[in-house]
């Protein structure tokens, strides 16, 4: 019987299926404690770690493979201990803004006795007795990290052979790398640090080469012939951006950069942006993230009605190429109106550091209805204004006077503010203030920046972008404003706390100055803090003021003829405290000791005087 | 009451017979921390604070005069935020920090009778002095301090039993001889004359209060 090609074909495919091997799934977990917790979104490293080793270890191993990917939290960082297992790698999303700190006198991270070929790459390890631990493993690979301040020891290896440390920073660490066994080190930058790589004896160096060793106290090892320094870079400075700030980025003129004309790199670890160029340290080779900095200290300034100049500070690395301009009238930030362009506008070049967008619309918008003012609070010197925030509005304003009003004129004065409930201040306690709010609608810009490298396809905080920077609201336009709210009134007046203590300041001063905040009046309340209530006697002596005291001050309230007479004998008191409170300790010393000597001097004199001596 | 002085006597006694002997090697000092609840002895205090309790932590270094007798100091820091009081309007407004450091002398008796008794009642008292210290938003701070007394008394469990090898380990290496939990019960009077609105000047109140804590207690 002939087959069919119909069924031909099914048997093909069949067979193929059958010898087919099966894939294993691939699955990324991401930590960031900003987003809520699921099976593939954790808080913290260890529990996306736990995880993982909770499905491949369990009665019904999984064939997925797991990834670890860390989202960068640099206002926040990460801390240790984290103890990796075997086949799960470790990945920053950018080197320099995941962030991890010691909490224990541990390692942060510890991998022991780990299987299969790891990763730990793209993070900043800070303050902390070790960075790494490394102890019986296959095989670790740690990759673009830097090694910051605070760390006694960077990376610690012990009896892991397969292990290899390639392109990260060392930077002012006790000991940047200990190790047993001759591993991989290879396109580090080691800066500032006590030393660079312990040299045990017997251990071989074969495979620590092409690195830069910048003012190490020890470099350890014996460099090797691709090592900075040797015959062809002498000065051996990495020239990072702003290593102070935690910038380890390489200017354009930096020896660890390899081109045309440099000879730096391991030629068997490609950019991977460009694999013709094989840079040292953190932001270079085949594991470098590719997100730069955002872009900082953007400030925004009104050319016109409808225009905003923007302004930033340059990003000095050399891999950035230029920078991305979004603008939107939200924070998706999809506007199209713009005379530069629709957003992103681009900005080419690294040393651009401004950019005007012009002919902002202003789009249509309702005046919104008025607020309902809910409670004005008193407070001391101030009322908080508390209203119900009106659909649409982009802004409110809080009015207010002494007399009543219907409606505010244009003398009548008024804070402006975003949200309710706002603190309206400069009142005078106990006097009435009538209170309305209105709400104002007005076409709003927000504008925001990234920085771009080149060598591919920019996506903001994935790859050649970084994240946005701080978001500049921007209005156009002229303000709709709604009619005013209902009008309270209310008087504000100092607060009493609970229990209502008394506050034991200078009373004599207090009443032979005037008020409590006199700057005399504060200048001795400080001496007593610092000079009479850290010691004993000094303390007796404030508790017998505090009995005396307050009967002192209360004849001198009652006698007002005094206060000039008091004042003037407090200023020796007064001299004596500024002194003490604000001259610095060798002024002070030097004092003591002319204060000292003088008398000595004077009876000298004396003595020299009466046996006859010269005048 | 009577039950549970029965009791610590009965825990107490079996320890006697060796009291001597393993008394010669003592240790002199004693470390506690500690941690847990104030409760001001101010009657309005939730209405303003919202809760009945402030947390308080702190800890004590004292001298071992002899084996069962110890003088030393305390240091603590409660806290508490709550809202003020709008004296003409009459209503409670404004936000208010109010921190007390309580500075204690004592001399406190521990109920040792062995170096091995697992279980050790104590009580003791002394001089306080409080400083306290009211933040309230956008006005001065008001700062001061008052002298008083503090009684305090607790049970304190010896936690060397549980790895006698890791007991071992801390006198050998850092001479701690014992370590404890404790829970403790104190009670500080201060009393302060009150400021502010003409009715309530010159009133009394007792900033102190109650103490339920429980810490470590480091002998060394």
């Amino acid at each position: 019987m002939k087959m069919t090609l119909f069924r031909r074909s099914l048997i093909t495919v069949l067979i193929l299926a059958a010898f087919t091997p099966v894939t294993a799934l691939a699955l990324d977990l991401f930590v960031d404690p900003n987003v809520t917790t699921d099976n593939t979104h954790f808080s913290t490293i260890q529990s996306a770690i736990t995880y993982a080793n909770n499905l491949l270890t369990g009665p019904t191993p999984t064939t997925t493979t797991f990834r670890v990917i860390v989202e960068s939290n640099n206002s926040t960082p990460y801390s240790g201990p984290i103890t990796l297992i075997s086949n799960v790698p470790l990945i920053g999303r950018e080197t320099s803004r995941t962030i991890l700190i010691g909490t224990s006198s541990g390692p942060i991270i510890t991998a022991s006795g780990v299987t299969g070929n790891i990763t730990i790459k793209n993070f900043t390890f800070k303050n902390a007795n070790t960075g790494i631990s490394l102890l019986n493993n296959s095989q670790v690979k740690v990759a673009n990290n830097v090694f910051g301040t605070g760390l006694t020891t960077g990376v610690q290896v012990s009896a892991s052979p397969n292990s290899s440390i390639i392109n990260n920073v060392f930077y002012q660490a006790g000991s940047a790398i200990t190790r047993d066994q001759d591993i991989i080190v290879t396109n580090n930058i080691f800066s500032g640090n006590q030393l660079a790589i312990s040299n045990p004896a017997g251990v071989p160096t074969a495979n620590v080469t092409y690195n830069d060793y910048f003012n190490n106290t020890t470099d350890g090892v014996l460099l090797d012939a691709h090592s900075f320094p040797n015959t062809q870079v002498q000065n051996t400075d990495p020239l990072f951006v702003d290593a102070l700030n935690g910038d380890f980025h390489l200017l354009a003129a930096s020896p660890c950069i390899k081109n045309s004309g440099n000879p730096s790199g391991n030629p068997s670890y490609p950019n991977f942006f460009d694999s013709s160029t094989f840079d040292m340290g953190a932001f270079g080779g085949p594991d470098t993230d590719t997100v730069p900095l955002p872009v900082a200290g953007l400030k925004s300034e009104t050319t016109g009605s409808f225009s905003v100049s923007l302004n930033w500070i340059q990003n000095n690395s050399y891999l950035v190429s230029g920078y991305h301009v979004y603008y939107g009238t939200d924070t998706t930030y999809t506007g199209t109106n713009a005379a530069e362009g629709t957003s992103p506008i681009t900005v080419s070049g690294a040393t651009t550091t401004s950019q005007t967008l012009s002919n902002l619309v202003s789009l249509a918008v309702t005046t919104p209805d008025p607020p309902t003012i809910l409670a004005l609070s008193p407070m001391n010197n101030s009322l908080l204004v508390s209203w119900v925030m009106s659909s649409g509005a982009s802004g409110y304003k809080i009015y207010y006077d002494t007399a009543p009003f219907s409606a505010p004129t244009s003398t009548t004065p008024f804070f402006p503010a975003t949200v309710s409930p706002f603190t309206l201040p400069g009142l005078t306690n106990l006097q009435t203030y009538y209170v309305a709010v209105s709400a104002v609608a007005q076409t709003t810009y927000h504008i925001a920046m990234t920085s771009t490298n080149s060598g591919g396809s920019p996506v903001p905080g994935i790859s050649y972008e970084s994240v946005f920077s701080t978001d500049i609201p921007f209005t156009v336009g002229s303000p709709l404003e709604s009619l005013i709210s209902n009008v309270l009134s209310e008087f504000p007046e100092g607060i009493n706390p609970y229990p209502n203590l008394p506050n034991k300041g200078c009373f004599i001063a207090t009443a032979a100055y005037g008020y409590y905040s006199a700057p005399q009046v504060q200048v001795l309340r400080e001496f007593r803090d610092r000079f009479l209530m850290t010691n004993g006697p000094g303390r007796a002596f404030v508790q017998w003021y505090y009995r005396v005291g307050p009967g002192a001050a209360s004849f001198i309230t009652n006698h007002p003829w005094l206060k000039p007479v008091v004042r003037a004998a407090l200023l020796p008191l007064l001299g004596g405290a500024y002194f003490l409170l604000y001259t610095p300790l060798p002024i002070q010393m030097a004092t003591l000791f002319c204060l000292v000597l003088l008398p000595v001097f004077i009876i000298r004199r004396r003595n020299s005087l009466r046996s006859g001596g010269a005048r | 009451m009577k039950k549970l002085v029965l009791v610590l006597i009965l825990v107490a006694l079996p320890a006697a017979a060796f009291a001597a002997d393993e008394l010669n090697e003592r240790p002199h000092w004693s470390l506690e921390m500690k941690g847990g609840w104030f409760i001001p002895a101010l009657d309005n205090w939730s209405l303003f604070y919202g809760s009945r309790n402030m947390t308080e932590f702190g800890g004590t270094l004292a001298y071992k005069i002899i084996r069962q007798v110890e003088a030393g100091v305390e240091g603590s820091f409660v806290h508490g935020s709550g809202q003020g009081f709008a004296p003409v309007h009459g209503i409670l407004s404004g936000n208010v920090k109010y921190d007390l450091y309580p500075l204690n002398v004592f001399v406190l008796a521990r109920g040792v009778l062995s170096e091995q008794q697992w279980l050790v009642p104590y009580a003791g008292g002394g001089w306080t002095r409080i400083f306290y210290r009211e933040d309230i938003t956008d006005q001065e701070i008001i700062r001061g301090a008052e002298n008083g007394y503090h009684v305090r008394g607790g049970l304190q469990l010896l936690l060397d039993g549980l790895d006698p090898q890791a007991a071992n380990n801390m006198v050998r290496d850092y001479g701690i001889y014992h370590t404890y939990l404790f829970f403790e019960a104190k009670y500080t009077r201060v009393m302060v004359d009150t400021a502010g609105t003409t009715s309530t000047q010159g009133q009394s109140i007792n900033i102190g209060g109650k103490s339920l804590l429980a810490g470590f207690l480091f002998e060394f």
